[in-house]
């Protein structure tokens, strides 16, 4: 679990009378509903930060609707300032790159991968104007799993043109980094589920969002996985391949973006928003006190506790009190509340004052 | 019980729910500042895979990398300070953090390789009962004996753990109960053999603390490295008592394996005669020694009694 540090405004959905009307899904203006698109349930298309200047970053989510109209189904592309959240609208995307699987360079280049067998890449950027995505149909790479041997879409990748590497995924638990230009196979890096998104953070650095909703930051040049936690609603709303897809790491605030789908009101309109999330764990949970020598009448025990994060990765600098009940007897907390270290753990002190048994809890502040 | 529990017995648990089953002994380990992880973990109503477990058995989800884990065996690799290997006839990096296997062998062993308990940097090392053999780390099929263990031979397996001085490892054998530091540059044990009181599955050494983390019947407990005391023995005088004169008077506390309690109180007083103690308290050495002096007043004639006692 991370620190949120920001929330979006929610995208709205437009009127059904602003809207083609058409034999599908008749249920979404079927009152007390009155908005006449919804996301359609499965998986975000693609998630982004783009600098459009003047407003210095804005963040960008491509979703597939169901609609009334023919022929039942539109891509929206919506838009956020990403310093307050506020929603900046959203457009039909007439590029129409629904079926094709994104990733952003640490650069901020947006390239997407079609559905061939060639694994073709195309260049995406955002028209200042229209802010729709645009592309000028050049495929820039293309990584057959001929060449690219292990590499399978729709898992998630990353390019690094400064370094010449791609950072693929595979259908197993780990990430294969490659040559860029050859498919040479550089390494691998074992991940906690099948990639799902790549994301660079640095250099030769990237997070990657796995199948199991864990995420691990990972070298890609030394091959070593530097660190795992997990992002609370991870997004697993669809089928193998495209889970996850709504979360995007932003390069200047560096933190992550995730979008979570949360159900509509009774109109029929959003009320999913998008979280940020500074990349330290904080603490879930932590472990009964434990002495680490046995108490003895007259001496001072060292207790050992640990806060850890939900999938048991250390929380340090936490404040952990130890108390005993009022009116004990037997034994009394020494000392002032201990803060954990690199590895979650801290050591407080109980004296023992006479023979017998005493019940020691223990207890942290998160700030 | 020769070591002192210090919590359990600790049965683990998902989300606040019992476990009843946690991975099999061989395919886990315990790694500072991640917890004890496992294989092979299947809780009903949670995904199956990797889980760590904190020490009081708090268990989360980590990776779901070998939910149905089968053979695979996960030693420790001490070429590097969370290294982990993983054998399923071939040896593997096991990385701690993502729990999750590196796809290509470093060793992709020959017919008739059987597994290593630990991964040295310049060899591989076996734990067979009381033997401790190695082979060439391009091998793991031809061991040959490096160090025999005597004084009550131990059998069977033993769980490697490693300990805060370069080149020593911790082995555990689960029949016994017995536990051991082995220096593996010079090949020999170092230290007493220390005596648990009870056999395990697994017995790991966390060297941050200096205690022992065991699992027995899908359950855990934590061991002070500390002897519970067992025998006191009787004051004797070291020298002869005469009036005028201050002459030590010495007991030894023992462990139920008549290992020495190091570092313990004991408590001094006389009970009847004259004379007086130096002081009330003293604590026991190394060896498990403790002693007082006793002071016998100018003139003074007859006996007297002299009692130590320890709380503990």
């Amino acid at each position: 679990m991370l620190r949120q540090t920001f929330t979006s405004q929610p995208f709205t959905y437009r009127l059904a009378s602003d809207m083609p009307a058409g034999p599908y899904y008749s249920y979404l203006t079927t009152p007390p509903r009155i908005y006449g698109e919804e996301f359609d349930g499965g998986a975000a298309v693609a998630m982004f930060v783009n600098d459009d200047s003047p407003i210095f970053d804005v963040i960008y989510l491509l979703l597939q609707y169901k609609t009334e109209a023919w022929p039942s189904y539109l891509y929206r592309l919506h838009r956020w300032d990403a310093t307050d959240g506020s929603y900046l609208g959203g457009l039909d995307t007439a590029t129409g790159p629904g079926q094709h699987l994104f990733s952003q360079s640490r650069d901020g280049t947006l390239y997407a991968m079609d559905g061939s067998l060639a694994n073709n890449v195309y260049k995406y950027s955002i028209d200042p104007t229209t802010h729709d995505l645009v592309t000028d149909g050049v495929v820039q790479f293309s990584f057959p799993s001929s060449t690219y041997s292990g590499f399978l879409q729709p898992m998630g990748y990353l390019i690094d043109n400064d370094l010449g590497l791609l950072i693929g995924g595979t259908s197993q638990n780990w990430v294969t980094v490659y040559d860029l230009a050859t498919g040479a196979v550089k390494g691998s890096i074992p991940t906690p589920g099948y990639p799902v998104v790549v994301m660079a953070e640095d250099t030769s650095r990237c997070y990657v969002m796995t199948s199991s909703g864990n995420l691990v930051l990972v070298n890609y040049s030394t091959f070593q996985v530097l660190s795992c936690f997990r992002i609370q609603d991870p997004d697993f709303t669809s089928g193998v391949g495209t889970q996850g897809r709504s979360i995007c790491w932003d390069r200047r605030y560096r933190r992550f973006l995730n979008w979570v789908y949360t159900p509509v009101d009774s109109t029929g309109q959003n009320t999913s928003v998008i979280g940020g999330y500074f990349p330290t764990p904080i603490p879930t949970y932590l472990t009964a006190p434990i002495p680490i020598r046995p108490p003895r009448k007259y001496q001072q025990t060292p207790i050992l506790t640990r806060a850890c994060g939900s999938i048991g990765e250390p929380a340090g600098a936490t404040r952990v009190s130890l108390s005993v009940p009022t009116g004990t007897t037997v034994a009394q907390v020494n000392g002032f509340p201990a803060n954990t270290d690199g590895d979650g753990e801290a050591i407080g002190y109980m004296d023992c004052l006479d023979s017998g048994s005493v019940t020691l809890s223990a207890s942290a502040t998160v700030l | 019980m020769a070591l002192e529990l210090l919590a359990g017995p600790i049965s683990f648990s998902v989300d606040g729910v019992s476990l009843p089953t946690w991975g099999a002994y061989y395919q886990q380990t315990y790694i500072q500042g991640i917890g004890l992880i496992s294989l092979g973990v299947n809780p009903s109503g949670q995904p199956g895979g990797t889980y760590v477990a904190q020490l009081d058995g708090a268990a989360m989800f980590r990776s779901p990398f070998a939910w149905g884990a089968g053979s695979l065996i996960l030693v420790p690799d001490l070429r590097k300070d969370t290294g982990i290997a993983m054998w399923d006839g071939n040896y593997s990096d096991f990385d701690a953090i993502a729990c999750a296997p590196y796809p290509t062998p470093w060793l992709t062993t020959a017919a008739g390789a059987s597994v290593a308990s630990c991964v040295l940097p310049d060899r591989f090392l076996k734990i067979v009962w009381d033997k401790a053999l190695w082979s060439g780390l391009t091998d793991s099929v031809n061991y040959v004996e490096e160090y025999a263990f005597t004084t009550n031979p131990p059998t069977g397996d033993a769980t490697v753990s490693r300990t805060n001085k370069p080149g020593v490892i911790c082995l555990a054998w689960r029949a016994e109960g017995q536990i051991r530091f082995y220096d593996t540059v010079n090949r020999i044990q170092v230290g007493e053999t220390i005596y648990l009181g009870e056999s395990f599955d697994a017995c790991w050494y966390i060297r941050k603390w200096d205690i022992f983390l065991t699992l027995e019947s899908n359950q855990l407990k934590v061991f002070a490295n500390v002897v519970r005391p067992s025998s006191l023995s009787n004051p004797v005088a070291l020298s002869a008592i005469a009036p005028g004169l201050v002459t030590q008077m010495q007991v030894r506390l023992l462990g139920a394996q008549n290992e020495p309690c190091v570092g313990e109180i004991i408590n001094w007083a006389i009970t009847s005669g004259d004379g007086f103690l130096v002081a009330s308290q003293s604590e026991t050495d190394e060896n498990g020694y403790a002693q007082i002096g006793y002071a016998c007043p100018v003139g003074s004639s007859g006996s007297a009694t002299i009692a130590a006692e320890v709380d503990f």
